[in-house]
């Protein structure tokens, strides 16, 4: 028999409940103790960190095809502004938020890559992370979406409509838009299509306004640029040589584009043909989000 | 200033390698010669006539007898100094031009261009006289670090056994070599000689060019390193121009487990276990010591600095600053196993892999930057944050530890 308990009545918890949970990533409302967004499948952990500080923060999305770097590329990159002491740095809002810098770090040191980002909007990849810039006086909160590269390409393919890509999507405030050095030196060019494709996919949404993409600032980022030196070099010289598609479509459509090149490993393919870190050397991880945060209106 | 002094630096050494030119010399006197034959002919001087002619038939002979590529000084100077005993002829017919002056400074030239290595050796030695002699011993104590024999453990093998091996004593150079050093290889014509080059790339040298085309490490520009890096390590040559510059200089690139002894300075501690430094300078990461990610400039240094993170053996930068090739095959690191039957691991594209060791001045992890980490490349990778430093077997070496007491115990030191 169950044991009778006189609890008192806080109103003020009942309140918490009754008040929804508006899903910072697709806006649809939610009870207050879910786990994840019912709308986009998003953590609300997310939702719970975002309403927390004054400033609503800005959302970037980390663009790019299956195997093309993203994670490492966003590992890496929050590990370096985490270690800063001047220009840009960053400092990290919840532990979900540090989990991916950990788990980056952890598995790049051990000479192998992390695991691959799972099609699970819940399971991938989102960092809140306060941002200090130098010359400003208050910080910026900005969230960073790492999405699974498969739901991007089954976004962008019409597979189904993944609700959490198109809400994010639509919500980013800027675009880091990742093509492999290393495919396009192979001669492949799958990775300028999709470049392009997501790209396009952006413009769509929104067209006139303010809010129009065409004002956001998007970088096209040559990940993987160790195999080819001239790509650091000059890498919109380099977009314009061998992606120029992905150049005139970011020319014609966007007025803040930036190309950049990054690395942040050297690999080789191993006998099993997974690919293996044989050292780390990070490589301008830090340019192409710098000029997006001098880009992005506050 | 350093705008200017980069062009004239790069004009001194065309000037200087013009005059010491055979080629160029032929084509004066062809010139001259070709002159008073004119004059000759307006005067009707049958004595000029016969001059000139014989002076124009001499630089033709001697024309043809170098071919068109410059012959290198070190080398034509060997030649030189090798068939001055005999007035034998060579293989082209021709009696090889005796050149007294070159014969009696090639030791010296030798020592300049840091080829000592070569003039200590026994059958080279014995020929020398003492003073030469000395000055050798001097060099090769000042320039490279004694690695005494015995064990070094290579690091667990796939067993889960640790894999000790016995090794020669070995000298190692204290510093990675320069682009001040590399440029005598270069001046010296090293890219135009096969000889020092191994059989399977002689077809591939002409791809080892600057910036502007011309033969040297990939971020030279004219044949010339810029002023200002004279002292920092040459980088931006693949595994081969390693080899090529070890072997002109009377050395050869250091093992893996050469290069693992000399970092880690293994010492015996009884019961079969070897108590090894994971860096040169203890088991203790220090940033101040190295030239790594996050403490120095984010590029290259030269060689000579963080003289507080030498090894025990007295050598520089064995951890930082840049990666060292090593003469060891590389294989992948553990957890990816080769399938059975299938070939020794190359990298993608069959181009085989060599391994790296040290660390360089973008090394991110402390972990990647110890004496027990080693990496890999593609011998043809010309990369910015790889160098090399050369070794030399103590065998190789005549009167090793019959020198002064005080030079052996210098270098001890």
């Amino acid at each position: 028999m169950t044991p009778l308990v006189t609890l008192p009545l806080e109103s003020y918890q009942l309140a918490k409940y009754a008040e929804p949970l508006v899903c910072f990533v697709c806006r649809f409302e939610n009870s207050f103790d879910a786990e994840t967004c019912r709308g986009c499948g998003a953590p609300t952990a997310l939702t719970h960190q975002a309403t927390s500080p004054k400033r609503a923060p800005q959302m970037i999305a980390v663009i790019g095809p299956p195997g093309c770097g993203k994670t490492v590329y966003l590992g890496m990159l929050l590990d370096l502004l985490a270690r800063r002491t001047t220009g840009v740095r960053a400092l990290a809002r919840g532990a979900f938020s540090v989990t991916l810098q950990q788990e980056t770090v952890e598995a790049l040191a051990s000479c192998r890559f992390p695991e691959r980002t799972e099609n699970t909007p819940s399971r991938w990849n989102w960092v809140h992370c306060q941002v200090h810039l130098n010359r400003r006086r208050c910080p910026r909160e900005i969230i960073v979406a790492d999405p699974s590269g498969d739901a991007i390409l089954g976004h962008l393919e019409g597979q189904g409509h993944h609700p959490a890509v198109s809400a994010l999507f639509a919500r980013a405030a800027a675009a880091l838009v990742l093509v492999d050095v290393s495919e396009v030196e192979a001669g492949g060019s799958d990775g300028e299509y999709f470049a392009v494709k997501a790209l396009s996919s952006l413009d769509e949404l929104e067209r006139k306004g303010r809010r129009a993409w065409r004002r956001r600032p998007v970088a096209v980022v040559f990940t993987k640029a160790d195999v080819c030196e001239t790509c650091f070099d000059d890498p919109r010289e380099y977009a314009e040589l061998h992606c120029s598609s992905l150049v005139q479509f970011c020319h014609q459509r966007f007025s803040k584009v930036g190309f950049f090149a990054t690395s942040v490993a050297r690999s080789d393919t191993g006998p099993l043909g997974s690919q293996v870190p044989l050292r780390v050397e990070p490589r301008a991880i830090v340019d192409p989000f710098e000029w997006l945060i001098a880009r992005t209106a506050c | 200033m350093l705008l200017l002094s980069r062009p004239r630096i790069v004009c001194v050494h065309r000037v200087k390698s013009a005059l010491r030119n055979p080629v160029f010399w032929s084509g004066i006197a062809t010139a001259s010669a070709a002159i008073l034959l004119v004059g000759a002919w307006f005067v009707d001087l049958r004595v000029g006539v016969g001059t000139s002619l014989a002076l124009m038939f001499w630089a033709i002979r001697r024309h043809r007898a170098f071919g068109s590529v410059p012959e290198p000084v070190g080398e034509s100077a060997a030649a030189v100094a090798g068939d001055a005993g005999s007035d034998a002829p060579d293989g082209n017919g021709l009696v090889p031009l005796r050149d007294t002056t070159i014969e009696s400074s090639l030791p010296q030239s030798m020592l300049r261009q840091q080829r000592y290595a070569l003039l200590v050796r026994a059958k080279i030695a014995e020929t020398l006289d003492g003073d030469l002699q000395t000055q050798a011993h001097r060099l090769l104590w000042d320039r490279m670090g004694l690695v005494p024999e015995g064990l070094v453990d290579l690091g667990t093998a796939a067993g889960g056994e640790s894999s000790q091996v016995w090794l020669d004593p070995v000298l190692i150079d204290r510093h990675c070599v320069t682009n001040k050093e590399y440029f005598e290889f270069v001046l010296a014509g090293g890219y135009q000689q096969p000889a020092f080059w191994d059989d399977d790339i002689v077809s591939g040298l002409l791809d080892f060019v600057d910036t502007t085309g011309a033969p040297g490490p990939r971020f030279w520009a004219d044949g010339a390193y810029r002023p200002e890096l004279a002292n920092h390590p040459v980088v931006g040559i693949s595994w081969y121009e390693a080899a090529a510059y070890a072997r002109w200089v009377g050395k050869r690139l250091p093992c893996d487990a050469e290069w693992l002894k000399a970092a880690s300075w293994p010492i015996a501690t009884g019961g079969g276990t070897l108590a090894q430094r994971r860096y040169p300078w203890g088991n203790t990461m220090d940033r101040t010591r190295a030239n790594l990610w996050g403490s120095g400039p984010k590029t290259t240094v030269p060689v000579g600095e963080y003289a507080n993170g030498v090894s025990v053996g007295g050598l520089y930068q064995l951890v930082g600053n840049v990666w060292e090739w090593a003469a060891t095959p590389f294989q992948l690191p553990r957890g990816e196993t080769v399938p059975a039957g299938a070939a020794a691991p190359v990298a993608s594209g069959e181009v085989p892999m060599k391994s790296i060791r040290g660390g360089a001045f973008d090394t991110y992890f402390d972990a990647q930057a110890t004496c027990q980490f080693k990496s890999g490349e593609q011998v043809l990778a010309r990369k910015h944050n790889i160098g090399f430093r050369c070794a030399l077997s103590a065998c190789d070496v005549a009167n090793l530890f019959c020198q002064s007491e005080d030079d052996l115990e210098e270098a001890m030191i």
